[in-house]
């Protein structure tokens, strides 16, 4: 299973930072989160879209610049999930 | 006034002369305020043949013509000098509340001139203007000094420098409201150099819109914008400018221990997640600002204080391979009270610990040694033991001990936070910025990662000469109004510009101040060729230019520099040698001071 990791605010809502997921695209990961916190979807999608400014990685790689939500997952692969960040 | 009351204060210390001297309102057109008009006048005031530290440079300080308005993040101001580290343009900017104070004293700007016999500070008040001794002051930390001259926020402003700049260490910081700095580039060695030690500042006029119906609704619109943006209602208010820092050790642009990594494995524990988590004590905001993205912080000793900002959080952390966020605060309130520049302090120090573990310097200095950054801290402030040698910058400590290569800087200035191995178009910011390694000056931290305003491939290089040159254009317009950079992420130039023209009664378009922002850019790159710097100083440490990154999702890359210089050389219409053509100074007008 990926390694799921959540950043910012979005750790309010499981109780640890570091999440396995089963799914073998983006959107099958955040589906299976979604089926464990009905808030967590809220705040990261919204009509089945992301929200923007949500950015979600694979080993490092914006899934903006990949197939979005088709974005292949592995079981060797780390998921990062952060919610609208700024600052530096 | 609106916008501009048209008075300069210039004080030469040398005479004791204080005079008051008309502003040049075409100058204040062309430039509008802060760093523009700063460039524009210390490029009449101070030439070649001036050292930094003589009595001959100046300091000048700038204010912007929203300056004080209460337009939304209008506390900013601005200091203008020649860099005692690096020898460019020096150019620094500060939030806090004495930037809004010193523009109620009914001056743009202050210039000081000279050199005291002995230390002394400047009182600017409504009974009038005096220098006074300041014999008492010297030696005296920033904290102590800012309390005893009576700082009071709203009344009563205080600038100081610490013992830093007191003895003339080439990163000193001027410090304002007690924890605010005008750091990049040394200028409270400057400062210090001419035994000013406080300038402080109380004033009773009012910047009062031209059109105050029109300004009432920018504000109103201004405001909504903010709310609405998750970046500056939730994002920066919640967890701070190191909310960053997880992200970009996530893609690979983390630099660690003096950038032979790309991603630190302790990032989590000095992130804006784990300020917020382990050591905030509250938000705190600048004058006339909603975002509330300063940190107040308490550590396990008990001190509380301002920071770390997500800059300092990485130079003492990951550029050190340090994660102990109590230590790393406690060096944070240490270089306040000092004053010195964090990111200078830690990059350097990160260099030192290299320069050690490599048998180069004699010391037994590693990197992760937590412990010592405030000892280092304190012997650099104070220039005692290895001190006196981190106090003249990472260059000069690197090239003493054989290995200038292992100095990560560019123009002489210590690189910020991000690789650009994992982020190329920073890797082109940094090379050109004209007072030497900054990401403040065109960040592309927006387009490269967050996908502001869109996302761009970090790893390309085509077309990304345009982009950093807008980027650049739009802060130097941004530190010339001088608004903060924080409101431009939610916050169009079009709408400062409307802004801009309700306080003055001027007509500005969102063309106009990206016309401005690339006057100022250009009128720096004179500057800096006056002073004798070439294109060969448009270039980046060996180390990002030739050694890939080792591991992690940046694997592989180093920063592809010679294509994009190229492109970007052509793109802001300078010759093959980066020397700006006829052509753009006369549409700039800048062809005279070419000229002169």
């Amino acid at each position: 299973m990926a390694q799921v990791k959540l950043f910012g605010n979005l750790r309010q809502y499981y109780e640890q930072r570091q999440l396995t997921a089963a799914g073998d695209t983006i959107g099958a990961v955040l589906a299976e989160l979604c089926a464990e916190s009905s808030a967590f979807c809220a705040a990261v999608t919204e009509d089945g879209a992301l929200r923007p400014f949500i950015k979600i990685t694979v080993n490092g790689r914006d899934i903006q610049l990949e197939n979005g939500l088709d974005t292949a997952v592995t079981d060797e692969d780390t998921v990062a999930i952060f919610p609208p960040i700024a600052g530096g | 006034m609106h916008g501009w009351s048209g008075k300069i204060l210039d004080i030469d210390l040398s005479s004791g002369s204080v005079e008051t001297r008309p502003l040049d309102m075409e100058i204040a057109r062309q430039f509008l305020g802060g760093r523009g008009l700063g460039a524009r006048l210390l490029w009449d005031l101070v030439g070649p043949e001036v050292e930094p530290l003589s009595p001959e440079n100046v300091l000048i300080f700038t204010t912007g013509p929203i300056t004080a308005s209460a337009s939304q993040t209008s506390n900013r101001f601005n200091v203008s000098s020649k860099s005692p580290l690096t020898g460019t343009i020096l150019h620094a900017n500060s939030g806090g509340w004495w930037g809004m104070q010193f523009k109620r004293t009914g001056y743009d700007v202050l210039i000081v001139r000279g050199r005291a016999e002995k230390p002394v500070m400047i009182e600017i008040a409504p009974e009038g203007v005096k220098i006074a001794d300041a014999s008492h002051l010297w030696g005296k930390g920033v904290f102590e000094t800012t309390e005893l001259l009576g700082q009071n926020r709203n009344k009563r402003n205080v600038m100081c420098i610490g013992p830093a700049g007191e003895n003339l260490v080439r990163i000193a910081a001027i410090m304002n409201d007690g924890e605010r700095a005008l750091a990049r580039g040394g200028p409270g060695a400057v400062m210090g150099s001419k035994n000013l030690k406080a300038i402080v500042v109380e004033g009773k006029e009012k910047n009062q819109p031209a059109d105050k119906d029109q300004f009432k609704f920018m504000q109103y619109e201004t405001g909504k914008l903010l709310k609405a943006s998750p970046l500056t209602s939730q994002a920066l208010p919640e967890f701070g400018t190191a909310v960053v820092m997880n992200v970009v050790n996530e893609i690979g642009a983390l630099p660690t221990r003096n950038f032979q990594q790309s991603q630190f494995e302790h990032a989590d524990r000095i992130s804006g997640e784990a300020i917020t988590d382990e050591i905030l004590v509250k938000n705190q905001a600048c004058w006339a600002c909603p975002i509330t993205c300063t940190r107040i912080s308490k550590t396990a000793s008990g001190n509380e204080g301002e920071g770390p900002e997500f800059e300092t959080a990485w130079a003492f952390g990951a550029q050190c391979g340090i994660d102990d966020l109590d230590l790393i605060t406690e060096a944070n309130f240490l270089c306040n009270d000092m004053g010195l520049d964090t990111i200078y302090m830690g990059n350097t120090i990160g260099c030192a610990m290299e320069l050690a573990e490599r048998g180069l310097l004699d010391s037994d200095l590693r990197f992760g040694q937590a412990e010592k950054l405030q000892d280092l801290v304190r012997d650099t402030a104070y220039r005692q033991g290895i001190g006196d040698e981190l106090a003249e910058g990472s260059v000069r400590l690197a090239a003493k001990h054989g290995a200038p290569e292992l100095s990560m800087t560019v123009k002489g200035l210590e690189l910020p936070a991000y690789d650009p191995r994992g982020m190329q178009g920073q890797g082109l910011v940094y090379a050109t910025s004209n007072r030497g390694a900054c990401h403040e000056t065109g960040n592309m931290l927006g387009p490269e990662v967050l996908a502001l305003p869109r996302l761009i491939d970090r790893f390309a290089t085509q077309g990304k000469a345009g982009i950093v040159s807008v980027h650049q254009n739009s802060a130097a317009v941004i530190d010339s109004l001088v608004y903060c950079k924080f409101a431009n992420m939610a916050v169009a130039e079009e709408f400062f510009a409307r802004t801009l023209t309700a306080v003055t009664g001027e007509p500005y378009t969102a063309d106009d101040l990206m016309k401005v922002g690339e006057r100022v850019w250009t009128l720096e790159r004179l500057y800096n060729l006056r002073e004798g710097f070439t294109k060969e100083d448009d270039t980046l440490p060996d180390r990002l230019l030739n050694d890939p990154v080792v591991a992690g999702p940046s694997a592989g890359f180093t920063v592809n520099l010679a294509p994009m210089l190229e492109e970007y050389y052509q793109f802001r219409g300078w010759d093959e040698n980066g020397v700006p053509k006829e052509a753009k100074l006369k549409e700039l007008g800048l062809d005279t001071l070419r000229s002169s």
